[in-house]
C-alpha cells in the first residue's frame, strides 16, 4: 500500500523541486522560510511595531529577581511536504558576518550568522509525507499538496541570559533552517534554505522602555 | 494511487455518513485545548476567488477571520476558483494521523455521530455530505533538545496546515440553480488506525464554517466590481500574488499585495493607475 504511494510521493518531489534561488523569484517554503517571534509564557517583548509580522528586531525584557522561566515562541512558514524526512532547526549567534560563511544555492536567504558562535537551539524532525489522492467532489478537486506552518518554545534561562548581558553579549541573532535529513546527517548543510536573520536584544529590567510596545504572553 | 484507495476512502466515507450512534454531547468537556479536544479552521481566498467580507478587518492577519463567507462566482471569467483552508493547531504524535475536511449542504440539529474527545461536536448533515480533501499527518519522532547558554527548546512542535481546493465554476453554478448555495465545511483530526477502521468516533473536530456561493450579477455588485459596497474586499491574482481590493466609503480603491495565505505584505496606493505602473501590463486586469 505504502509502495503504491512512492510512485505518487516521487512525482510530487518533482513537482515541487527546487528552482536555483539566485535565478527566480521568491517563493515561500521553496527557497526561503520566514521566521516570527512571539511572547510566550512570563516573557515580555518590546518592539517598535504591535504588528508580529513586521518584527525581527525585538528586546526582551529579563527580570533578574523572577524565577519564572521565560518561554519565546518560534513560527517558521512555510514548509511544504516532501517524500523524504527533513530537519529544522534554528541556530543564533552571538555575531553576524558580512558575506555567508557556508555557500546555501537553493537559499535565496543566505546565511547571515557567524557560525564560529553558532549554537543550534532547536531541532526538529519534519517526516515525510505520503500524499493521498484526493477525492473528486460536487464542488471541485483539492491539491494534494499540504503546507505547513510550525511553531515551537524555546525556554530562555534568565542566569543564562544574565551573563551574557553581563559579559557584553547582550544580542542574538537566529535563523531557522529546513534541509533534507539525509543532508544534515551527512553534514552537507549547502542544501538548506534558510530564513532572515532575526535579532533579539536581552535587557535586563521589568518594563519596556517609553515609545516601545510592550507584548507580554500568556 | 494512494494511500487510501478510491473504494476505501468511499468506504470510510460512507461510514461516516451512516454512524448514528450518538451520545449526549457530555464528554469532552473541560479546558479548551486546541489541537488536543478541537482544531480551529479558517478560509483564505486563493487564486480566481473573491470573497465578499464586512470589513477590511477581517481580511488582516493570516486569514480571514469568520466563519461565514460569501464567495462571488464568476462564470464567464474563471473556470475554477482556489480556497485555501487553513487548519490548527496540528501537535506533534508518535502515531500517524488523517486530517480531512468534510462538507455538507445542510446542518443537523443534533450531532450524527459521538465526539467524546472533541469538544466542537458535529454539526453537518451526513446524509448529504463528502468528503473534499484528505491528508496523511505523518507521526513525528522527537528528538533531544540540547541545552544552549540562551535555555532550551521544547522537544514538541505545533504545526498549522493549509491546503487548496480549486471550487469548479460548473459545478459550484449547479449547486446555486438546485437551490443549494450554501455548503457547511468541519475538518477533522483522527489516527489513522481508526481511519482505516471507520471509528470516527475518535476524531476531533473544528467549529463549522459556513460558504455561500453567489453568481456575480445577483450579490457583492452588478455587472462590475467597481459597484462593491464600502469595505467589502475581493481578491484577484497574477498566478503569484494575490491582490486585495477594497472600496472605501469615498469610492477610493486601496490595493494590497498579500502573500500565498492572504496576510497583507504591502499596501500599493489607492488607485488603480498606481497599480498599473507597478506591474507593467497586468494579466489579471479585473474588468
Amino acid at each position: 500500500m505504502f509502495k503504491q504511494l512512492g510512485t505518487a510521493a516521487a512525482l510530487f518531489t518533482l513537482s515541487t523541486s527546487v528552482k536555483s534561488a539566485d535565478s527566480g523569484k521568491g517563493s515561500l517554503g521553496i527557497n526561503y522560510l520566514i521566521l516570527d517571534e512571539m511572547a510566550g509564557k512570563y516573557l515580555t517583548i518590546c518592539s517598535n511595531s504591535i504588528d508580529s509580522e513586521n518584527r525581527g528586531d525585538i528586546t526582551i525584557v529579563v527580570d533578574p529577581f523572577s524565577s519564572l522561566g521565560m518561554e519565546l515562541v518560534f513560527t517558521v512558514s512555510d514548509i511544504q511536504a516532501d517524500n523524504q524526512d527533513q530537519i529544522l532547526f534554528l541556530a543564533y549567534s552571538t555575531d553576524i558576518t558580512a558575506s555567508p560563511q557556508i555557500p546555501t544555492d537553493m537559499s535565496k536567504i543566505k546565511l547571515g550568522i557567524d557560525v564560529t558562535r553558532a549554537e543550534i537551539v532547536a531541532l526538529y524532525n519534519i517526516p515525510k509525507q505520503l500524499m493521498i489522492a484526493q477525492p473528486d467532489t460536487r464542488i471541485g478537486i483539492a491539491d494534494p499538496i499540504l503546507t505547513s506552518k510550525a511553531s515551537f518554545k524555546i525556554r530562555l534561562e534568565t542566569n543564562r541570559l544574565q551573563s551574557l548581558i553581563r559579559s557584553g553579549r547582550f544580542t542574538i541573532y537566529l535563523q531557522a533552517a529546513l534541509m533534507r535529513k539525509v543532508d544534515f546527517d551527512s553534514g552537507v548543510f549547502a542544501n538548506m534554505i534558510l530564513s532572515e536573520v532575526d535579532k533579539i536584544t536581552f535587557f535586563e529590567g521589568k518594563d519596556c522602555s517609553a515609545g516601545s510596545v510592550e507584548i507580554t504572553g500568556k | 494511487m494512494s494511500i487510501l484507495s478510491s473504494k476505501k476512502m468511499l468506504a470510510g466515507a460512507a461510514l461516516f455518513a451512516v454512524s448514528t450512534n450518538v451520545k449526549s454531547a457530555d464528554a469532552g468537556a473541560g479546558k479548551s485545548q486546541r489541537g488536543i479536544n478541537h482544531l480551529e479552521l479558517n478560509e483564505v481566498p486563493g487564486r480566481q476567488l473573491a470573497v465578499c467580507t464586512n470589513g477590511l478587518d477581517k481580511f488582516f492577519g493570516s486569514s480571514v477571520a469568520t466563519n461565514d463567507l460569501t464567495v462571488i462566482v464568476e462564470p464567464l471569467s474563471t473556470t475554477s476558483m482556489e480556497l485555501v483552508f487553513t487548519v490548527s493547531d496540528i501537535p506533534s504524535a508518535d502515531q500517524d494521523h488523517i486530517l480531512f475536511l468534510v462538507y455538507s449542504t445542510a446542518l443537523s440539529p443534533s450531532p450524527q455521530m459521538n465526539t467524546p474527545r472533541s469538544i466542537k461536536k458535529l454539526e453537518l448533515d451526513m446524509n448529504y455530505n463528502e468528503i473534499a480533501a484528505v491528508y496523511h499527518i505523518p507521526k513525528q519522532n522527537m528528538m533531544a533538545q540540547d541545552g544552549t547558554r540562551i535555555g532550551q527548546a521544547n522537544p514538541s512542535a505545533n504545526s498549522k496546515v493549509s491546503f487548496k481546493i480549486n471550487l469548479e465554476t460548473n459545478k459550484i453554478l449547479n449547486l446555486i440553480r438546485n437551490g443549494q448555495p450554501t455548503i457547511y465545511v468541519q475538518t477533522a483530526l483522527i489516527r489513522k488506525s481508526d481511519f482505516d477502521a471507520s471509528n470516527f468516533d475518535s476524531m476531533i473536530l473544528s467549529e463549522a464554517d459556513k460558504i455561500t456561493f453567489v453568481d456575480r450579477s445577483t450579490a457583492c455588485s452588478g455587472n462590475n466590481i467597481k459597484i462593491l459596497e464600502k469595505d467589502d474586499t475581493i481578491t484577484i491574482s497574477d498566478g503569484n500574488e494575490v491582490l486585495g481590493l477594497t472600496m472605501t466609503a469615498s469610492g477610493e480603491t486601496k490595493f494590497f499585495v498579500t502573500d500565498d495565505i492572504g496576510k497583507i505584505i504591502s499596501f500599493l496606493g489607492i488607485n488603480k493607475n498606481s497599480i498599473l505602473s507597478f506591474f507593467g501590463v497586468p494579466k489579471w486586469v479585473y474588468e
